[in-house]
C-alpha cells in the first residue's frame, strides 16, 4: 500500500465573499500520477497555489511527507519536494535557458552543490527534455513549445518529490502535446509524482491513474478514469443540465 | 503649546478659575477647524493620484508637479489678468487635460505596452516630476509667489472658531469638484468604465484596444484634477517650485489611507491627515507636518499588508 | 554569465589618474573636489544599482541613506571626535540598518510600494534633523577638518583617496556579489519574483540582503561629506540632486553595470555646474528609460549587431543628445527671461527629436533638423552656437538615412519590435 505524499485536508479559500475552494479533501498517493480537472474557474490554479504556497488558505490544513506546511513560504516548500510549473511560461528572461535552470539547481536543492556540477546537471535536464541546443540562449526568445519545456525542466532542476504540472499543454499541436506527455510518464517512472492538471482530455485519460475533478471549489468525483468519466455528476459540471 | 499648558489649564479650572482652559479649548477647536479645511483641500491634491493610482495602477509619482504647475499658471494669469484663482484653475482644466492625455500616450507607447517595466514607469515619471520641478525654477526663480483676491486675508467667525477664507473657499471648491467626480465616476458611462477598467486587470490585458482609450482619458482627468488644485494651493499660501516635494508623501499616504480608489475613501482619509497635520503644527511647530503623513503612510503599510496585497 | 565589470574598474582608475594628474599638473586643488564628488556618486549609484538594477526595486530616497552617512558622522566626529574609518564604518551600518528596516516594513509588499516609502522615509529623515539642534537644525553645522592630514600634503587629496578606495571597494563588492548566486537569485527576483519564489529563491531574505547592502554603501558614501563640505545643511545634505543623478546614472548607463559611463556624463555637469545640469540630467534620464531601455549599452549591443538602419538611427539618437545637451549649456545659460526659455526649450526639442530617431527616424529627424535651424535663427551662427547647430543638423540627416535604409529592408519589424 503507497504512502501519502500530499494530504490535502478539508482546505478553504476566500477571496473576499467568494470561495475558490470549499473544504476539499485530497489524497495523493507516492509514485502516483494523478489527473486534476474541471470547468474554468472550478478552483484547480487556486488549489495549485496553495499547495505551492502562493497563497495561504484559510481553512483545513495540507500535509506533505506527513508535515504540515501550514504557514511555510513557497521557496521552502520547494526546498521539501513539491515543485510546480506555471500555466503561463515565467521564464527568467534576462538569462539564458542554462542560467534558468541554474536557479533551482542552486536554490532548491537540499546540499550545496559545486558550480561545474550544477551545469551538468542543467544540461542533463536539458537533454531530457530535448532543449540542449538552446542552452545558451536567451530565454525571450524561445518558441511556445520551448517555453512549455522550459516550465517543467525547470521544475524538475528542483528535484522534486512531487510536481504539479498547471496546464502545461495548453495550446500545443497534437504532437507537441505527445512530447510533454512523454516528459511526464519518464519523470513519474523516474518516482516522482505527478499531478497534471488539463482540459486536454485524452492526455489526462492517458496519463492518470486516478482523476479527481473540482467543481465551483468542490471536489465532485475521485477514481479510476473509466469511472470518473462516466460520473453523472462530471457530465453535468461540464456541459450543465 | 505644550501638553503641562494643557494639564496646569485643566487643574486650574478644576479648582475654579477656566480662563485658561477655554482659551486653550479655543485653540483647539480652532485647529480642528483648521484641519478640517485643510484636509479638504488635500482630497483635491490627491483626487488626482486616486484615480492614477488607485484606479490605474499609474504610479504617477508627479502629480505633485502638475499641481505646482497649475500654481504657477494660476499666479501669472492673476497677476497679468486679475482673474480671480479658482476660475483659473478651473478654465484650465481642459489644457490639463490634455497635457495628462499626451503624458498617458508617451507612458503607455513606453512602458505599458511591454508589461512588466515598472522600474523604468517609475523612473519616468521621477524624472518628468524633477524636470517640472527645475523647469519652474528655472523660468519662475525660487521666491514665492502669491495671487491676489477679495477673500484672501479675511475671515468669517463662527463663535470661537475663525474661518480663514484663505481656507475656507479652496474647501468648498475642493468639496464641489469631489461630488462632482463621485457623481461622474458613478453614474456617467465613461466614469463606471473607469471603475470597470480599474478593477479588472486581466480583462485589460486580455482586450488590449478600449481599456488603453479609456485609461487615456482616465488620466487626462486625473492631471485636470491638478489644474484646480493648483490654483487652490496657492489660495491658501504662497508657493515656490520645491513645494511639491512635501506633497509626495502627503499624496500618497493618504490613497493608500483612503482604500486607493475610492473618493469617499480619499476625503476621509485627507481630513483626518489634515487634522492629524493641524494638531502637530499646533503643539510642536508646523515644522513637522510633512513628516505626519508620511510617518501615518510607513505605518499603514507595515500595518495593513494583508489589504494591499492582492490588488 | 554577465557582462564584465571589469571597464568600471577601469573607468574608476582612468577617473582617479585624470584627477591626480590633472591636479599635479595644475597644481590646482580643484580636480581632487571634483573627482571626489565623482567618485562619490559611483559609491552611490552602485549602492543603488544594487536594489535597483540587480533586484528590481527602485529606492528614490538615496538623498536620506546618503544624509544618514553624513550625519551620523557629524554626531560622531562632535562627540568624540572620531577617525574616517570608524565614521565611514558607522555610517555605513546606521544607512544600512535603516534600509533593512524600511525594507522590513514594505518589501512584502508591491515594488511600488517600496520606492514610495523610499522617497517618504527621505523627507521624513529631512524634517528630522532639520529640528534636531546637536546637528545644527536647519542651520546647518560647520565641520573643522582636522590639522593633521595621514599621509598626504593637504586633506583634500586625502579625501580624494578615501574616496577613491572606497569606490573601488563598492565596486569589487558589486560585481563579487553580481556573480555569486546571491547575484543570480536577485536576477531571478527582478526578472520574475512569483516565480523565483516557486524555485526555491528565498525572495524576503534575499530583497532584505540588498537592501541593507545597499544601504550600507550610500551610507559610506556620505560618511566623509561633513569633512568634504566643511558646512552641511539639510538643504544641501538631502539635495533632490542626488537622488537623480543615482537614479540617471544606472538607467542611462545600463542596469547591471556601466556605471562608467554615468560616471563621464557626471564628469561633463560637474564641470557645467548649473541648475541647468541638472535640467540636462533630468531630461536625458527621461529619454532614455523612455526609449533606450537598456541604456547605453544596450545601444551599443545593439550597434555592433547592426541591423539596417539601426546604426544610423543609434548614431542619430546620440548626436540629438549631444546636441541638446551642449544647446541647453550654450543657449540656455546666456540672456534671460522669454531668449532664455527659448534657449532651454529649443534643445530640448533637439534632445526630444534624438529619442524619437530611435523609434520613429522620420519624425525625430524632422525635429533635430527644425531645432538645429531654429537656433540659427534665434541665436545667430556663431563659433559656439555652430556646435549644437552642426551636431543637430548631422544627426537630423542620419535621421533620416535610418528612416531610409529601414523602410528599405525587412529591418523595419526589428525596429517596431523595439
Amino acid at each position: 500500500m503507497a504512502e501519502v505524499l500530499l494530504q490535502i485536508k478539508d482546505v478553504t479559500k476566500r477571496f473576499g465573499g467568494f470561495i475558490a475552494l470549499d473544504a476539499v479533501n485530497i489524497e495523493v498517493f507516492a509514485g502516483e500520477r494523478l489527473g486534476l480537472i474541471g470547468p474554468n474557474g472550478s478552483g484547480k490554479s487556486t488549489l495549485v497555489n496553495c499547495v505551492s504556497g502562493t497563497l495561504r488558505n484559510e481553512g483545513g490544513s495540507i500535509l506533505f511527507d506527513g508535515a504540515d506546511i501550514r504557514g511555510l513560504p513557497a521557496h521552502q516548500r520547494t526546498r521539501r519536494g513539491i515543485a510546480r510549473s506555471f500555466q503561463i511560461p515565467k521564464p527568467f528572461t534576462s538569462m539564458t535557458v542554462l542560467e534558468n535552470l541554474a536557479i533551482p539547481l542552486e536554490y532548491a536543492a537540499r546540499e550545496w552543490a559545486h558550480p561545474s556540477q550544477v551545469i551538468d546537471d542543467a544540461m542533463a535536464i536539458l537533454s531530457q527534455v530535448g532543449l540542449e541546443q538552446k542552452a545558451n540562449e536567451r530565454s525571450n526568445g524561445l518558441t511556445q513549445i520551448e517555453l512549455r519545456k522550459l516550465e517543467l525542466a525547470r521544475a524538475m532542476a528542483a528535484k522534486p518529490k512531487l510536481l504539479i504540472a498547471d496546464e502545461a499543454m495548453a495550446g500545443l499541436s497534437s504532437t507537441e502535446v505527445d512530447d510533454i506527455l512523454a516528459l511526464l510518464l519518464m519523470l513519474n517512472e523516474h518516482g516522482i509524482t505527478i499531478i497534471m492538471i488539463e482540459h486536454i482530455m485524452r492526455a489526462v485519460m492517458r496519463f492518470s491513474q486516478r482523476i479527481v475533478v473540482l467543481d465551483a471549489g468542490r471536489k465532485i468525483a475521485d477514481g479510476a478514469p473509466e469511472d470518473v468519466v462516466r460520473d453523472p455528476a462530471v457530465e453535468k459540471a461540464y456541459l450543465g443540465e | 503649546m505644550e501638553f503641562n499648558q494643557i494639564i496646569e489649564a485643566l487643574v486650574a479650572c478644576a479648582g475654579g478659575d477656566c480662563g485658561n482652559l477655554s482659551s486653550i479649548l479655543d485653540l483647539l477647536a480652532n485647529a480642528v477647524v483648521a484641519g478640517l479645511l485643510l484636509g479638504g483641500f488635500y482630497a483635491a491634491v490627491t483626487i488626482g493620484v486616486t484615480i492614477s493610482f488607485g484606479m490605474l495602477d499609474i504610479v504617477n509619482i508627479a502629480h505633485p508637479a502638475f499641481i505646482m504647475l497649475g500654481s504657477f499658471v494660476a499666479y501669472f494669469v492673476n497677476q497679468t489678468f486679475g482673474v480671480d484663482p479658482v476660475v483659473i484653475g478651473v478654465v484650465f482644466t481642459p489644457a490639463f487635460f490634455l497635457l495628462g492625455m499626451a503624458i498617458y500616450r508617451i507612458y503607455y507607447n513606453s512602458f505599458e505596452k511591454r508589461g512588466q517595466e515598472s522600474i523604468r514607469g517609475l523612473a519616468f515619471f521621477f524624472g518628468v516630476l524633477f524636470i517640472g520641478e527645475v523647469a519652474l525654477i528655472l523660468t519662475f526663480g525660487v521666491d514665492y509667489r502669491s495671487v491676489d483676491a477679495a477673500y484672501i486675508g479675511t475671515s468669517v467667525n463662527l463663535g470661537v472658531v475663525g474661518l480663514p477664507m484663505r481656507l475656507f473657499v479652496p474647501f468648498v471648491v475642493s468639496m464641489t469638484m469631489m461630488v462632482l467626480l463621485e457623481l461622474f465616476l458613478g453614474r456617467t458611462f465613461f466614469g463606471r468604465a473607469i471603475k470597470a477598467v480599474s478593477q479588472d486587470r486581466l480583462a485589460l490585458q486580455l482586450m488590449a484596444a478600449n481599456p488603453a482609450r479609456i485609461k487615456e482619458l482616465a488620466f487626462g482627468l486625473s492631471i485636470a484634477t491638478a489644474s484646480v488644485a493648483g490654483s487652490l494651493l496657492i489660495i491658501i499660501g504662497p508657493v515656490e517650485p520645491s513645494i511639491g516635494r512635501d506633497y509626495i508623501g502627503r499624496v500618497f499616504a493618504i490613497c493608500v489611507l483612503g482604500g486607493m480608489s475610492s473618493v469617499p475613501g480619499t476625503v476621509i482619509a485627507a481630513i483626518i491627515i489634515g487634522i492629524a497635520e493641524s494638531f502637530t503644527a499646533t503643539f510642536y511647530g508646523p515644522s513637522w507636518s510633512p513628516a505626519i503623513a508620511f510617518g501615518l503612510l510607513l505605518l499603514v503599510l507595515a500595518v495593513r499588508p494583508a489589504g494591499l496585497l492582492g490588488r | 554569465m554577465r557582462r564584465s565589470s571589469l571597464p568600471f574598474l577601469i573607468g574608476i582608475a582612468v577617473v582617479a589618474f585624470l584627477g591626480i594628474a590633472a591636479t599635479r599638473l595644475l597644481g590646482n586643488q580643484y580636480y581632487y573636489f571634483a573627482a571626489y564628488v565623482v567618485l562619490q556618486y559611483v559609491v552611490l549609484a552602485t549602492g543603488w544599482n544594487i536594489l535597483g538594477g540587480y533586484t528590481g526595486y527602485v529606492n528614490f530616497g538615496v538623498a536620506g541613506f546618503f544624509a544618514i552617512g553624513a550625519y551620523t558622522s557629524v554626531v560622531l566626529i562632535k562627540l568624540l571626535g572620531a577617525p574616517m574609518p570608524v565614521l565611514i564604518l558607522a555610517g555605513g551600518i546606521v544607512a544600512g540598518l535603516v534600509g533593512l528596516g524600511t525594507g522590513y516594513l514594505t518589501l512584502r509588499l508591491k515594488g511600488v510600494f517600496f520606492s514610495i516609502a523610499t522617497l517618504a522615509l527621505a523627507i521624513v529623515l529631512q524634517t528630522f534633523v532639520t529640528n534636531w539642534d546637536y546637528v545644527g537644525g536647519s542651520r546647518g553645522v560647520y565641520t573643522i577638518r582636522p590639522r593633521e592630514v595621514p599621509f598626504f600634503d593637504n586633506y583634500v587629496e586625502y579625501l580624494f583617496i578615501v574616496m577613491l578606495l572606497l569606490a573601488l571597494g563598492a565596486v569589487a563588492a558589486a560585481w563579487l556579489i553580481e556573480r555569486s548566486w546571491i547575484g543570480r537569485g536577485l536576477a531571478a527576483i527582478r526578472d520574475d519574483e512569483q516565480a523565483a519564489e516557486a524555485m526555491g529563491v528565498p525572495t524576503l531574505r534575499l530583497k532584505l540582503f540588498a537592501t541593507t547592502v545597499s544601504g550600507f554603501m550610500m551610507g559610506i558614501a556620505g560618511a566623509p561629506y561633513p569633512y568634504y563640505v566643511t558646512y552641511l545643511d539639510p538643504a544641501s545634505g538631502f539635495s533632490l540632486a542626488y537622488a537623480v543623478n543615482s537614479v540617471a546614472m544606472p538607467l542611462i548607463g545600463g542596469t547591471t553595470s556601466a556605471v562608467l559611463l554615468g560616471t563621464l556624463q557626471q564628469v561633463a555637469t560637474v564641470t557645467i555646474s548649473s541648475a541647468l545640469n541638472l535640467l540636462i540630467v533630468g531630461v536625458n534620464l527621461v529619454m532614455f528609460v523612455t526609449v533606450a531601455p537598456e541604456g547605453i549599452l544596450g545601444l551599443a549591443r545593439e550597434f555592433a549587431e547592426g541591423r539596417p538602419g539601426r546604426r544610423a538611427a543609434i548614431a542619430a539618437m546620440i548626436l540629438g543628445i549631444l546636441a541638446g545637451d551642449t544647446g541647453i549649456a550654450i543657449t540656455g545659460a546666456a540672456g534671460a527671461g522669454l531668449l532664455q526659455l527659448l534657449g532651454i526649450a529649443i534643445p530640448l526639442l533637439t534632445i526630444v527629436g534624438g529619442g524619437l530617431a530611435l523609434v520613429r527616424p522620420g519624425i525625430g529627424g524632422l525635429m533635430m533638423l527644425a531645432s538645429a535651424a531654429a537656433t540659427a535663427a534665434v541665436f545667430g551662427l556663431d563659433v559656439l552656437t555652430a556646435i549644437p547647430i552642426a551636431i543637430g543638423a548631422i544627426g537630423g540627416a542620419l535621421a533620416y538615412l535610418a528612416r531610409y535604409r529601414i523602410t528599405a529592408s525587412a529591418g523595419y519589424e526589428a525596429l517596431r519590435r523595439a
